[in-house]
């Protein structure tokens, strides 16, 4: 019989065979991959710190890949602190959200106001060695401003109604003519003339009277001449050697003509410094309120710019007591604000000023001086009238009372060389003072820049626990460099501005003296725009947009100048922008066709000196 | 059940609803995105990231489906969860990323083993559903894997009972062509693609031998020929049913380095 072939199962089994085991991936697997876990768990404690991170960081930041400590605090990831360690090292606070918005909106209160960002919110690491920090997205900045360039407001620029003048009197039409006349060269061929490219290739050169005007401005050197003016109003050549005036050397006593107290140059050159001397002279002698402002100004600024290189010592440079120190001055500075908040907030500083208001009056009585008792009193009951709640001054009047409160300092100063130090300080305080603002504003502020600088200190010492190695002192080198930069053109400035106070004149010899700087500048006043008696600041080389940076280069390669500046060969008042605004930047930067990121024009943190 | 059978869902309501739960994470991320940028750290980003992990440990609490899990469903349903969810955990994953690659080793690491982990049980679901159907249809035999061997070591034995008074001539035929064939189970991966591969050829020898022998003896070269096939059906089923056990090995341990991994990775960012 042959044998029946099988179907299903072929027969039934003894006994039960034996079944896979129902953990028989599961627990060596479990096991393996624990103990792959605990091996990078202790390569990472044991200093193996790629182990554990979720990527590579940037090239700039390779050589601390593996030193967690640098930038992270365990439990409290990454604060500000310790990008601002490295990438602030001069405690210039520039890289804050508030930094920012100040550098927007140049508005303290609203910058106080602003929201904490953390760095790490808009520059994310650990992305790859090849990855950049830069490229922040968009939409962390629509979170505040608009969300794209089709919403993109006009150019504060162009909306302005009170444009800021270049200081020049100035129209491209006549220059444009002259130069197709001499040249031959097509009206959109002649911009490149006079804007030349810099070396770099990125922008162009600032115009030069030199390089781009003396051709045709100037003849044999001279610019023109000044007609007759008093020698009671100006001073002479031998003034201005017995001054040591920079580039006086340069004058010749025959190109002066005196005659019947009169003096008058033949010939001018440009930047004359007799011209200039006499018409700064003049200025703070028609002008003593706005001329001392002026100097001011320029010395709150080299004041401050002093205070930041002083300060700009990177705290990973000082040792532990130094660290201690620092942190010491700044808990009490810190302290001290918050004291006089408390003491503002009772009330108690104003009743103590008219308390010490009273005194004075009384002893002014006690010595007979009665008209300056009246003073005081006066004074006394205006403060017990603007205690705490009042309304703040107007901007006038607020302008009026810093300018008096300057050139008191100013002649404190002049009187007791030793004060020097401490007028300076007052200076970069009162100037730093924002209309509206009260004490209680300005005080939080103190505090709180004190406290976050505290913060820093307590974070150094933490490091410096830990066996953190500080960053390079040469941080701190371009940042000193930029410091000292400011310094040496703020200096410069002020030095031009030279004139010491003298008594106010009566109105009708300021007035002379404003005719008189007329007459002196009648030259100067061809191109440049005399306001009172001082030629108005040139701007023209400034650049128009201060919030973020466009280089002409790459655009030119695109497309030629009347693109966007259309119209400028009939333009007649240097006023006059010939930009159409940001029009011209959409219709080029289309999404899928030209970058439209923000970052690709604008800055996000102030420069170290703004 | 073709291979495209195969991948028809059991439970297309459950496929219907992972397709929207994932449209829905996906409209989620892309408001998020326009919202804030997108951080795995923080916000929506670290929402997903918090999901994709509860999701992959209930992923690695499967094993626990037969023991403890009754109360919470039937293997059947642990399983569809088991599926469906590991899909979405690998969109979460992605979301957590914002769809970008990784900067490192460790970023690599989590996301290769997430998209392995997710496309092994794919790829074993597929197998689990296809290759049962196709030796139900092309197999006569039925066999548990773990019976196989004791099988086959029947079918040698039979074979053997047949053979010994059988003539010189029949018994050198089985001793030279047929009993090494028949000693031990011979699986391979040719049964993949087709489960009656090598047959014609296995049975040509029977074919020929039975042209020779004696017509007594015609019947035992028969009986041999079928104690073959069914050898051969033992083979397939051994090949495949170990296909079926062993693909576990490319899916689970390499979910138990990402349950490390994930492990590691969520240590580092509460710390740091």
């Amino acid at each position: 019989m042959p044998r029946k072939p099988t179907w299903g199962t072929p027969s039934r089994s003894e006994h039960y065979p034996p079944l896979r085991g129902r953990w028989q991936f599961l627990y060596p697997a479990l096991i393996a991959g624990g103990v792959v876990g605990l091996l990078l768990l202790g390569a990472h404690l044991l200093g193996a710190r790629g182990a554990l991170s979720p990527g590579g960081v940037t090239t700039a930041h390779s050589t601390i890949d593996t030193q967690c400590e640098q930038c992270h605090t365990p439990r409290r990831g990454v604060s500000n602190i310790r990008c601002q360690r490295c990438h602030d090292p001069s405690s210039a606070g520039r890289l804050t959200a508030a930094a920012h918005v100040l550098f927007g909106s140049s508005d303290p209160r609203k910058a106080a106001a602003a929201p904490d960002l953390a760095c790490a919110r808009c520059h994310v690491e650990h992305r790859g060695r090849r990855a950049s920090l830069d490229l922040v997205e968009d939409v962390q900045c629509a979170r505040c401003h608009f969300g794209s360039l089709g919403s993109h407001p006009e150019f504060a620029v162009l909306r302005s109604s009170t444009r800021q003048a270049p200081g020049l009197k100035f129209g491209h039409q006549k220059h444009v003519e002259e130069v197709m006349k001499q040249s031959g060269l097509a009206s959109a061929q002649t911009c490149l003339q006079c804007h030349q490219k810099r070396p770099t290739r990125r922008d162009f050169e600032p115009i030069s009277f030199d390089l781009h005007c003396a051709s045709c401005h100037a003849k044999e050197g001279s610019i023109g001449s000044a007609d007759p003016v008093p020698l009671t109003d100006v001073v002479d050549l031998e003034g201005l050697r017995a001054r040591g005036v920079p580039g006086v050397a340069a004058l010749r006593p025959e190109e002066f003509e005196s005659a019947r107290g009169k003096v008058a140059r033949p010939s001018l050159r440009h930047r004359d410094p007799w011209v200039l001397f006499n018409l700064d002279k003049l200025r703070a002698e028609s002008d003593p309120d706005g001329y001392t402002a002026e100097r001011a100004r320029l010395q709150a600024r080299i004041a401050s710019l002093e205070r930041r290189l002083a300060a700009a010592t990177p705290l990973a440079g000082l040792d532990r007591d130094g660290l201690e120190q620092r942190a010491a001055a700044l808990e009490s500075e810190s302290r001290g604000a918050a004291q006089r908040l408390a003491t503002l907030a009772s009330g108690a500083d104003v009743r103590a000023g008219a308390e010490r208001l009273g005194e004075v009056e009384a002893r002014l009585r006690a010595v007979g001086d009665g008209a300056a008792a009246d003073e005081v009193a006066r004074l006394r009951g205006s403060a017990g009238a603007s205690g705490p709640g009042a309304a703040p001054l107007g901007t006038t009047d607020f302008e009026a009372r810093r300018r008096e409160v300057l050139a008191l300092l100013d002649a404190v100063e002049a009187a007791d060389p030793a004060l020097r130090p401490r007028a300076q300080d007052l200076r970069r305080r009162l100037v730093s003072l924002v209309p509206g603002e009260d004490a209680a504003d300005v005080l939080a502020r103190v505090r709180d820049q004190r406290q976050a600088a505290l913060a820093r200190v307590h974070d150094e010492l933490g490091l410096r626990d830990q066996g953190v190695a500080p960053p390079r002192a040469a941080l701190l080198d371009a940042d000193r460099r930029e410091l000292e930069r400011a310094l040496a053109e703020a200096r410069a400035q002020l030095a031009s501005r030279s004139v010491p106070a003298a008594t106010p004149l009566a109105p009708e010899e300021q007035q002379r003296r404003r005719e008189t700087a007329n007459v002196l500048a009648a030259a100067c006043a061809k191109c440049h725009v005399l306001s009172g008696a001082a030629l108005d600041t040139v701007r023209a080389a400034r650049p128009v947009l201060v919030r973020a940076r466009f280089e002409h280069a790459p655009h030119l390669l695109q497309a030629d100048c009347a693109r966007c500046h259309a119209g400028i060969e009939a333009s007649t008042v240097s006023r006059d922008l010939n930009f159409k605004g940001i029009q011209s930047c959409r219709e080029c930067h289309r999404s899928l066709q030209v970058s439209q990121d923000c970052r690709e024009c604008h800055l996000f943190h102030p420069k170290v000196v703004p | 059940m073709g291979s495209a059978g195969a991948l028809r869902p059991k439970q297309p309501r459950n496929t219907w609803l992972t397709g929207a739960a994932a449209a829905v994470m996906l409209f989620l991320y892309a408001v998020a995105r326009a919202i804030a940028p997108w951080s795995p750290k923080r916000g929506a980003g670290l929402v997903f990231g918090v999901a994709a992990t509860v999701v992959i440990v209930f992923e690695m609490a499967y094993p626990l489906r037969r023991a403890r899990a009754r109360p919470l469903g039937t293997a059947q349903r642990w399983l569809q969860a088991h599926v469906y969810l590991g899909v979405l955990a690998l969109l979460a994953v992605l979301i957590h990323t914002g769809f970008r690659a990784p900067g490192g080793l460790m970023g690599w690491s989590l996301l290769l083993l997430s998209a392995w982990t997710t496309v092994t049980g794919l790829v074993g679901v597929w197998l689990q559903k296809w290759l049962p159907a196709v030796m139900a249809e092309g197999l006569r035999v039925e066999a548990l894997y773990e019976r196989i061997p004791a099988l086959v070591q029947h079918l040698v034995e039979e074979a053997d009972a047949l053979v010994v008074n059988a003539s010189d001539a029949l018994e050198r035929f089985y001793t030279t062509e047929v009993r090494g064939r028949l000693a031990a189970v011979e699986p391979s991966w040719l049964y993949l693609l087709d489960v009656r591969a090598g047959r014609e050829r296995a049975l040509e020898p029977f074919r020929r031998m039975i042209t020779f022998v004696d017509p007594e003896e015609k019947e035992i070269v028969n009986d041999l020929m079928t104690i073959r096939m069914e050898k051969m059906d033992l083979d397939v089923h051994y090949s495949l049913q170990g296909v079926l056990r062993r693909w576990l090995i490319v899916h689970v341990p390499p979910a138990a380095l990402l349950m490390a991994l994930l492990v590691l990775h969520i240590l580092a960012w509460a710390v740091y």
